[in-house]
């Protein structure tokens, strides 16, 4: 076939595959028509991001008139695509930038120097793009596009010059911009590490509609996997402290390794994607679950990485070292450097990504025990040379290939935890949990593997040479057939979730199917956002869907804190002066952020202090914007009652527990003489609770009260414990601190005269209640609750939240806070804020 | 070139696609992406070009522009066998 491309209009099959234009048209349209159904899926069940979906209509467009484009504009209007595809997910500026830079490091790639130079250049480049991603040198672009340019060249420019230093031909602009910046991975920091050569050969290496078609059918599967994803995502995403007995354990185990859904799904996707623009790619995550040993999971898994792995380390390492070993000993050796890499590579994915290096144990542990088994089960296929099973495999039912491949993918699930778990001791905590298992347990678990292993026995690939069969032109009845199919999959998945929206499938089951439509996070993110465990990296790190919104605090966590050692924990600096995200954020002389008051009251003017976490700092929304700000406002246009004036006090400070906020008051708010204080809590604020205690006990922060101290105490929490163990003590406790908390809280504040409140909130979209028992409990210390979880209106909540995955309120949020708030105030006697002054 | 092709055949043939009909295996029949020959056995089919035609390929010539069919393995061979 050689290696001429559509670009020079000479690619084999190409003018076959294309056929005329008029009569193309009805492919065309069925094509067209699929694309349709997808784009209304891809908008019906919220898939992934608003970029996504721009992107993907961007697609859908561009390939109708790619398709009706003569052959030697195709790759020219593809890579123009692709850059407008820059633009239309980042934006006119920081789109430059990427490009800019995207351009820079290819200007270099072909300086007219020789090739070792070259690379010497790009390496130097590299180190300086590195020293700005972590911070080292301030970055005078966007940070917004770091994980799209890496992702576009971290892995793809290695490719490139090699690929390029032994080329026979030059290259050509339309292609390299194309193979650099191509349209789907504008909206995926993660995607497939594709070939240059791939990318290059097999452009239109076969009929046009078939490609298509082909598309059309991965992305149907990725689509699938990514509802897949969610449905693992949503049911079966626990937090391990949570879990208590063997069934809880064997779902999370599966489970982990099932998020590798939301990789594969995508990956489908983009890969489908390019089949739309005559991109003839290999598959990608080929039936990974049916793999019935490590060898073949690392053949059928990243397939791309697994590929470009093989050319640049395993092929010319293993030439190397057969020079001064043998066969069999230059394999391994290869094999083993090149898990080593992968390992060593995926660390450096990870800081170009998330501008931190991963090398926690548990990365290295997951990788030594995973690339191990990989190692020896490659060797030992190599040792049995010619004498290998290489011929058919039995297309029948064999129970030792079922059984392979649930002890590999069981054996992979386990490692996977590894991965994802906090620290290795928290890992280690989980095993106990095997033990717990009761007889419905083993029953399930047998029914589950029977299942398993009645699909996992049979051999799903057809016979080696019929695979490689290559494929007939796709004729219009043909077309046809495979487009009603793939159309059908894809109007019922629209019906389902339709039926389901509107109650048709009623109880459990409707409310299920319709939870799948909806884009949210699981209750252990939302639990985890809620509480600011984004400002902990490597917290984040263990969920793609939270990593998506760390970086917005990022600068004040870093550097806005003064951090203690008692049992306040952290108070904002004074004098901040910070952008968060685009929204300006100041404290004040106290670290409030708040404008400047003084600490005596003035005569005539009623004090609201306001307690809370990030919501009440008003994270997301400008400074002027925050409900205190607004509340205060409203006072000044409605009187208040006798009092001449009214100060709204934010002591709001991100990520802070209630124990935290009583500790505050005493110690701080008290002395600003305040008449009311408010405590913002949330449904998750047991877990912020938990959080701060289990911090306290493993840093040998004292609690300063002895009734809380005793209470701890008696629930065996202690220094020293695995944190899945130490959390799980203190989760029994949780009620009684609430309790505990509110009764002191009330205390305190009625000492020095002020009224304590309870402000119950929800953030927008969060679908978490607050426990009754807790409010019963603060209704019973005598604290005045105002229960504002319906504030929202019963409508939709999603505008009022400052992003798709930040449920922080935004300007609209806090504005219908504060009036209600306004409303409440001045409604309830015990406040005396009614009337006019 | 048949001189080159029939034994490279018969080798993929006894070792990769035993019980295989023989004629189903074309001279454009895709060996690496059509995913009959994986890494492993793609390097066991330099060593056995290198032994059989007495040459030696570079690492970056182990790829599916030059090993893909039995056509393109021809191709190699020839152009390898010519200049040794």
């Amino acid at each position: 076939m050689g290696t001429a491309s559509l670009d020079t209009a000479t690619a084999a099959g190409a003018r076959e595959a294309t056929g005329s234009l008029l009569a193309d048209l009805p492919k065309l349209a069925l094509i067209a028509g699929q694309l349709l159904l997808l784009g209304l899926v891809i908008r019906y069940f919220q898939i992934e991001s608003q970029s996504f979906f721009r992107i993907f209509l961007l697609s859908a467009a561009g390939f109708v008139v790619h398709a009706l484009l003569p052959l030697r504009w195709r790759l020219p209007f593809f890579a123009a695509l692709s850059v407008a595809g820059l633009g239309l997910v980042f934006g006119p500026r920081d789109g430059a930038w990427l490009l800019g830079l995207g351009l820079g490091l290819l200007g270099i790639a072909h300086l007219p120097v020789r090739w070792g130079l070259r690379v010497g250049l790009l390496l130097g480049a590299a180190a300086l793009l590195g020293s700005y991603r972590a911070n080292l040198l301030p970055f005078p672009g966007p940070g917004s596009i770091w994980a799209i340019l890496a992702s576009m060249f971290m892995f793809r420019l290695a490719i490139y010059m090699y690929d390029r230093k032994h080329a026979k031909e030059p290259a050509r602009p339309a292609r390299t911009l194309a193979y650099f910046f191509m349209l789907p991975n504008a909206c995926f920091p993660l995607f497939p590490l594709v070939d240059y050569k791939n990318f290059e050969r097999g452009y239109y290496a076969e009929d046009a509609w078939r490609l298509h078609q082909r598309g059309i059918q991965w992305m149907v599967r990725g689509l699938t996997h990514l509802i897949g994803y969610r449905l693992i995502y949503y049911y079966f995403n626990f937090d391990p402290a949570e879990l208590h007995g063997f069934r809880d354990l064997a779902l999370f185990v599966y489970g982990s390794f099932a998020l590798y859904l939301k990789v594969s799904g995508t990956f489908h996707f983009a890969v489908g994607l390019l089949h739309l623009f005559g991109f003839q790619l290999p598959a990608t995550n080929h039936r990974y679950w049916l793999a019935s040993s490590f060898t073949e999971l690392w053949r059928r898994n990243n397939i791309y990485w697994k590929d470009a792995m093989m050319k640049l380390v395993y092929y010319p390492s293993f030439f190397e070292f057969r020079k001064k070993t043998s066969q069999l000993s230059a394999l391994t050796w290869a094999m083993v450097l090149v898990m080593f890499l992968t390992w060593a590579l995926h660390s450096y994915q990870w800081f170009w990504l998330r501008g931190q290096w991963l090398f926690t144990p548990q990365d290295m542990g997951f990788w030594a025990v995973v690339g191990a088994l990989v190692v020896w089960t490659s060797v030992r296929e190599a040792a049995k040379g010619a004498a290998r099973s290489r011929g058919p495999a039995s297309s029948g039912w064999d129970w030792r290939r079922g059984v392979s491949t649930i002890l590999t993918i069981t054996l992979l699930s386990v490692m996977w935890t590894l991965w994802g778990s906090d620290t290795v001791a928290d890992w280690l905590a989980l095993w106990p949990l095997a033990l717990r298992i009761t007889w419905v347990d083993a029953v399930l678990l047998l029914g589950f593997w029977g299942a398993w292993l009645a699909i996992a026995g049979w051999n799903w690939d057809p016979p080696a040479l019929e695979r490689a069969k290559k494929p007939e032109p796709l004729t219009l009845p043909g077309l046809t057939r495979l487009s009603v199919f793939q159309g059908t999959l894809l109007v019922a998945l629209l019906g389902t979730g339709f039926l389901a929206a509107r109650g048709y499938f009623g109880g459990t089951a409707g409310t299920f199917i319709g939870s799948l439509r909806v884009s949210r996070l699981s209750a252990f993110d939302e639990r985890r956002q809620n509480r600011g465990y984004y400002e902990d990296l490597s917290a984040a790190n263990r969920s793609a869907e939270l990593w998506g919104m760390r970086g917005v605090a990022r600068d004040l966590f870093e550097h806005g804190f003064s951090r203690r050692h008692d049992f306040v924990g952290k108070e904002m600096l004074p004098g901040l002066a910070m952008v968060l995200d685009g929204k300006e954020f100041h404290t004040n002389q106290w670290g409030m952020r708040d404008r400047e008051y003084t600490r005596a009251k003035p005569s005539g003017t009623y004090r609201i202090a306001l307690l809370g976490p990030s919501d009440v700092a008003g994270l997301g929304v400008h400074d002027q914007e925050t409900f205190d700000e607004r509340l205060e406002a409203r006072f000044a246009g409605s009187g208040a009652g006798r009092h001449r004036k009214v100060e709204v006090l934010n002591f709001g400070i991100p990520n802070f527990s209630h124990l935290q906020q009583t500790a505050l008051f005493e110690e701080k708010v008290a002395g600003f003489a305040p008449d009311a204080v408010i405590m913002v809590s949330h449904a998750t604020d047991r877990e912020f609770n938990l959080e701060w205690l289990q911090y306290g006990l493993e840093t040998g922060i004292p609690i300063p009260y002895d009734s809380l101290a005793r209470l701890v105490a008696g629930s065996g929490a202690a220094p020293g414990m695995a944190e899945t163990a130490m959390k799980r003590a203190l989760n029994e406790l949780m009620p009684s601190v609430m309790r505990w908390n509110f009764t002191h809280f009330a205390q305190v504040v009625r000492a020095r005269g002020a009224v304590p409140v309870l402000l119950v909130l929800r953030p927008p979209t969060m679908t978490l209640t607050y426990p009754v028992e807790d409010l019963e409990a603060a209704r019973a210390a005598g604290i005045e609750v105002l229960d504002f979880q319906q504030v929202w209106g019963g409508g939709d909540e999603a505008p009022l939240r400052v992003s798709e995955v930040d449920k922080h309120m935004n300007a609209a949020g806090h504005a219908i806070v504060a009036d209600s708030l306004h409303a409440q105030l001045r409604a309830r006697g015990v406040f005396g804020l009614s009337g006019a002054p | 070139m048949d001189q080159i092709i029939q034994p490279v055949k018969e080798y993929i043939l006894s070792t990769y696609l035993k019980g295989e009909d023989p004629s189903a295996l074309k001279d454009t029949t895709p060996l690496i992406t059509g995913g009959i020959l994986d890494s492993l056995g793609t390097l066991e089919l330099v060593s056995f070009l290198e032994q059989r035609f007495g040459i030696q390929l570079e690492a970056h010539e182990v790829d599916a522009e030059r090993l893909d069919t039995l056509q393109a393995i021809g191709s190699l061979v020839k152009s390898k066998t010519a200049t040794v």
